[in-house]
C-alpha cells in the first residue's frame, strides 16, 4: 500500500494549531484591558466548565440512581492569587458549580447530593433559631474543595496573570482523592502599573 | 479681554488646590478620627474621574483603620486596590493635555511609596479580619519592582534634579522622556515591611496549608536582609513563641513641597525627623519588649526609586519661558489694539503654562513618619497593653485590654496609630470609662445605657438586658423595647441596623454628638479615645427617652426602701 503523504497546507496548519490554541486561551490579549483582576464572567465560565467536567468524570460515569448515596459537603473556594476575593465571591464560585443545571440533573441520575459544610451550618443555626435541627441528616461522605492560584508576569508596560482553579473531591472515610480537575485562564492588562 | 484672562487664570488656579480638606491632617494627628472622617466624608469627591478620587479614599481607609473599624474601611480600601491594580490610568494623558482641558486630567495614584503603603494598609485591614489569603495578596502587591536610576557623581543617590539634568544631557529635548522611560534598571523592592507582612500572612495560612510556611520563611528572610532588627520578631513568629502582631504608626509623614524654577519640581521634606527610637511594648503580667521601626517613610520618600517623576515630565513640557519672552516683545512693540491683544494673549498663555508647570504637590498627608512592628505573646485575655515611644515628641498610650487570637486563628494582627501631639491625651491612660461589647469589664454606672444616664454603650441585646435587669433597671423592658428607644433617638446600632447605602458616610459615635452606636476594635486608638475618657452626658431628643432618663435618675438605689 502506498503511504499517504500529508498535504503541505495541512502540515502547516498542524504546526500552527498549538499557537492558535494559546492565542485563543480564554482571556487572551485584549488591547483595551486595564486590569488583570478576576471578573464576574471568570467565575461564571469557571463554574460552568467545572460542572460539565465533573458530570463527565470517571468518578460519576459509572453511577446510577441505584448506586450507594453520596453526600458531598462543599467548602468556599480558597485562593493564593494576587487578587482580593471576598468570602461572598468564594462561596459564589462553589455555589455556582453545585447549583448548575448539570449538577442538579445529576442528583437523581447519580444519587449524589451536595450539602453545605459544618461551619456554615453552625452559622445558619445561630442566626436562625428555627433552623436548630437543620441538617441533622447530613452525614457527608465526601468533601469538595477548590483552590485558585495565580502566577504574575510583569514586564514593561504589560502585566499578565495566569489563573489556575483546581477542584477536588475527597472521600472522607479514607482521605482518598476521587476526583480533581483544573481550569486555567489568563488575563493581560496594558499600561504602566504605576505612573 | 479681561474676561478671557480671568477665565484662563481661574481655570489654572482652580486646579491648584486639591487634596484632603484643610485641617484634616491636624485632626488625625490629634487622634480625633471621628471628626477627621466626618470632615473628609463631607468633602469627598464622588466623581471617579476627579483627580482626588483615590486620594480621598486612601485617607478615609487609613483613618477608619486607626479608629478601630476595619469593616468600615473595607469598601474604600477595596476601591483603592481596584484602582491601584488598574494599569495605564494616566497613559496617553500628556501633561499638555492635563493642563488645557477636562479630557486627560491626571488621575492621582500616588507616588510609588504611597502606593506600596496603600497596599500595606489593605493587607493590614485583611489581616485584622483574619482574611489571610487576601492579606497575602495585598502584601505581595506592595512588592512591585522599582525604577533605579543609580547614584550620582557625588556618591549619593540621584535626586530628581540629577535625573532631569541627566535626561537633557543624554537625550536633549527629543530624548528627554525616552531617558525617563528607559534609562533605569528595574530593581527588586526594598520595602521590608511589605515582605514582613507577606511573611505574617503566609505563616497564618500555614495552619491549613503547610507549604505556606516555606513562603513565609522566604519573605521573613528578605525582610531581615533589608531590615536586620526584624530578625528576632521573625524567629519568634516562625517558632510559635508569639501569637500577636502589632502594627504601630508614629509621627506625621513627609510633606510634598515645590522647589526649583517656577516651583516645577517636587520633593518630600520630613515633618517629623527620622531617628532610631524604639517602640517599648509592655504587656501587663508578661514583661516588656523593645522593637525598632520596620519602615521609615521619610527615607522611602527621599529615594528617587519611590517617586514617579511626574514633576520632571511636567517641567519639561511647560514652555512658559519661551511664551513669556515672545509675548512681552509683541505687546511692547505693537501700536495697534490687535497687536496688544495678541501680545497679551501670548503673555497670559505663558503665565498659564508657567503656573501649570508647577509641580502637583497632592499627597497622602496622613502617612506616618515611621511604622513599627512588634510581635508579642498574649497568653490570656484582659491584659493591659502599653506602648511608648520615648523622648521628645514621644507618647505613651495604654489600652485597657488585649486578647489572644480568637477561635482557631494562629495569629492576631492589631493596628494602632499613635497620636502625634504635644500633650498626652486623657484617653491614653487606659482607664475604661464605659461598658461596651468588646469587654466584660464592669464600670460604675453601667447598669443603665448611656442614652438614659448610665455608662453602658453595649448593643441592646438579651445579654445586655439581663445585666440591666440584674441591677434592678429597665425590668419592664425587652431588648426590642430598648432598641425602639434608640431608634426614637435616631441612633443607628452597628451591626444590627442595616448599613447606609452610601458606604462613604462616616457618622460620628453618639459620644461625639453623632448618631451611631458602634464598638471599635478593642486594641485600637479608636477604642481608647471613645471609651477611656468621660464624655458629656447624653441629651435625649425623644419624649420616651427623656421620660426614661428622668425616671432612672429618680430611682432610689437598690438597697434603699
Amino acid at each position: 500500500m502506498t503511504p499517504r503523504t500529508t498535504p503541505r497546507g495541512v502540515s502547516a496548519l498542524a504546526r500552527a494549531l498549538p499557537l492558535v490554541f494559546f492565542a485563543l486561551l480564554p482571556g487572551a490579549c485584549n488591547r483595551e484591558s486595564k486590569s488583570t483582576r478576576l471578573a464576574a464572567d471568570d467565575f461564571s465560565v469557571m463554574s460552568s466548565e467545572m460542572a460539565a467536567r465533573l458530570r463527565a468524570s470517571y468518578f460519576l460515569a459509572h453511577r446510577g440512581p441505584g448506586s450507594p448515596p453520596i453526600t458531598v459537603a462543599v467548602s468556599k473556594v480558597d485562593h493564593l492569587t494576587t487578587d482580593l476575593i471576598s468570602d461572598g465571591e468564594k462561596w459564589y464560585l462553589m455555589d455556582s458549580v453545585v447549583s448548575s443545571e448539570a449538577m442538579r440533573a445529576m442528583e437523581q441520575e447519580k444519587n449524589i447530593r451536595f450539602v453545605i459544610p459544618a461551619e456554615r451550618l453552625a452559622s445558619l443555626r445561630r442566626r436562625v433559631p428555627e433552623a436548630s435541627e437543620a441538617g441533622a441528616e447530613r452525614r457527608p461522605t465526601h468533601a469538595m474543595t477548590a483552590l485558585i492560584r495565580s502566577v504574575t508576569r510583569s514586564a514593561g508596560r504589560d502585566r499578565t496573570d495566569l489563573y489556575s482553579c483546581e477542584f477536588r473531591i475527597t472521600q472522607l472515610s479514607d482521605g482518598e482523592q476521587v476526583w480533581s480537575d483544573r481550569f486555567e485562564f489568563k488575563r493581560t492588562a496594558f499600561g504602566r502599573a504605576y505612573n | 479681554m479681561r474676561r478671557t484672562a480671568t477665565l484662563l487664570l481661574g481655570f489654572v488656579l482652580a486646579g491648584c488646590r486639591s487634596g484632603p480638606p484643610s485641617g484634616f491632617a491636624e485632626l488625625v494627628d490629634d487622634g480625633q478620627y471621628g471628626r477627621a472622617r466626618a470632615l473628609l466624608a463631607d468633602n469627598m469627591t464622588a466623581r471617579t474621574r476627579d483627580r482626588d478620587y483615590l486620594l480621598d479614599r486612601m485617607c478615609l481607609g487609613v483613618v477608619e483603620l486607626a479608629d478601630g473599624r476595619p469593616a468600615a474601611a473595607e469598601p474604600v480600601l477595596t476601591e483603592v486596590f481596584d484602582v491601584l491594580r488598574t494599569q495605564g490610568i494616566n497613559d496617553d494623558r500628556t501633561v499638555r493635555a492635563a493642563v488645557f482641558g477636562e479630557r486627560g486630567v491626571i488621575y492621582w495614584k500616588g507616588e510609588p511609596f504611597e502606593q506600596a503603603l496603600a497596599f500595606h494598609y489593605i493587607a493590614v485591614q485583611k489581616a485584622m479580619q483574619s482574611e489571610w489569603d487576601n492579606a497575602r495578596a495585598a502584601a505581595n502587591a506592595s512588592l512591585f519592582l522599582l525604577q533605579d536610576f543609580g547614584d550620582n557623581e557625588r556618591g549619593g543617590r540621584k535626586t530628581t534634579e540629577d535625573i532631569a539634568e541627566e535626561a537633557y544631557r543624554r537625550g536633549g529635548e527629543a530624548g528627554y522622556e525616552d531617558y525617563l522611560d528607559h534609562g533605569y534598571t528595574p530593581r527588586e523592592t526594598d520595602f521590608a515591611l511589605g515582605y514582613f507582612m507577606a511573611g505574617v500572612a503566609n505563616l497564618a495560612l500555614a495552619r491549613v496549608d503547610p507549604d505556606r510556611r516555606n513562603e513565609a520563611s522566604d519573605h521573613f528572610r528578605r525582610a531581615v536582609q533589608l531590615r536586620p532588627p526584624l530578625e528576632p520578631l521573625a524567629q519568634d513568629l516562625l517558632e510559635n513563641r508569639t501569637n500577636t502582631v502589632l502594627i504601630v504608626d508614629f509621627g506625621r509623614g513627609p510633606e510634598k513641597v515645590r522647589y526649583g524654577p517656577d516651583g516645577a519640581l517636587a520633593r518630600f521634606e520630613p515633618h517629623v525627623a527620622s531617628d532610631d527610637r524604639p517602640l517599648e511594648v509592655t504587656l501587663e503580667g508578661a514583661g516588656r519588649g523593645t522593637f525598632g521601626w520596620a519602615c521609615d517613610v521619610n527615607a522611602m520618600a527621599a529615594d528617587h526609586m519611590w517617586n514617579n517623576f511626574e514633576d520632571v515630565r511636567r517641567a519639561k513640557s511647560a514652555i512658559g519661558d519661551a511664551l513669556l519672552i515672545s509675548g512681552a516683545v509683541v505687546a511692547a512693540s505693537s501700536d495697534s489694539d490687535t497687536g496688544n491683544i495678541i501680545g497679551l494673549s501670548l503673555l497670559l498663555g505663558g503665565l498659564v503654562a508657567k503656573l501649570s508647570a508647577r509641580a502637583d504637590v497632592r499627597h497622602c498627608e496622613i502617612m506616618p513618619q515611621r511604622i513599627y512592628v512588634a510581635a508579642i505573646n498574649v497568653p490570656a485575655p484582659g491584659a493591659r497593653l502599653t506602648l511608648t515611644v520615648p523622648g521628645p515628641g514621644g507618647i505613651t498610650l495604654s489600652l485597657p485590654e488585649i486578647d489572644p487570637p480568637t477561635g482557631r486563628e494562629p495569629l492576631a494582627v492589631h493596628y494602632i496609630r499613635l497620636p502625634c501631639r504635644q500633650d498626652t491625651p486623657a484617653w491614653a491612660s487606659g482607664q475604661l470609662a464605659y461598658a461596651n461589647d468588646a469587654t466584660n469589664q464592669r464600670v460604675p454606672g453601667d447598669d443603665m445605657p448611656f442614652i438614659l444616664g448610665g455608662t453602658c454603650v453595649r448593643t441592646p441585646d438579651p445579654e445586655t438586658m439581663r445585666r440591666y435587669h440584674e441591677s434592678g433597671c429597665l425590668r419592664d423592658m425587652t431588648a426590642g423595647d430598648l432598641r425602639n428607644v434608640y431608634h426614637a433617638e435616631r441612633i443607628t446600632i452597628e451591626p444590627l441596623d442595616p448599613a447606609p447605602g452610601d458606604t462613604h458616610r462616616s457618622d460620628l459615635h453618639i459620644f461625639e454628638g453623632g448618631n451611631v452606636l458602634y464598638t471599635p476594635r478593642k486594641c485600637s486608638t479608636g477604642y481608647a479615645r471613645l471609651f477611656c475618657v468621660p464624655h458629656a452626658p447624653y441629651r435625649p431628643r425623644s419624649r420616651e427617652a427623656a421620660s426614661l432618663a428622668r425616671s432612672s435618675s429618680e430611682r432610689p438605689p437598690e438597697n434603699e426602701p
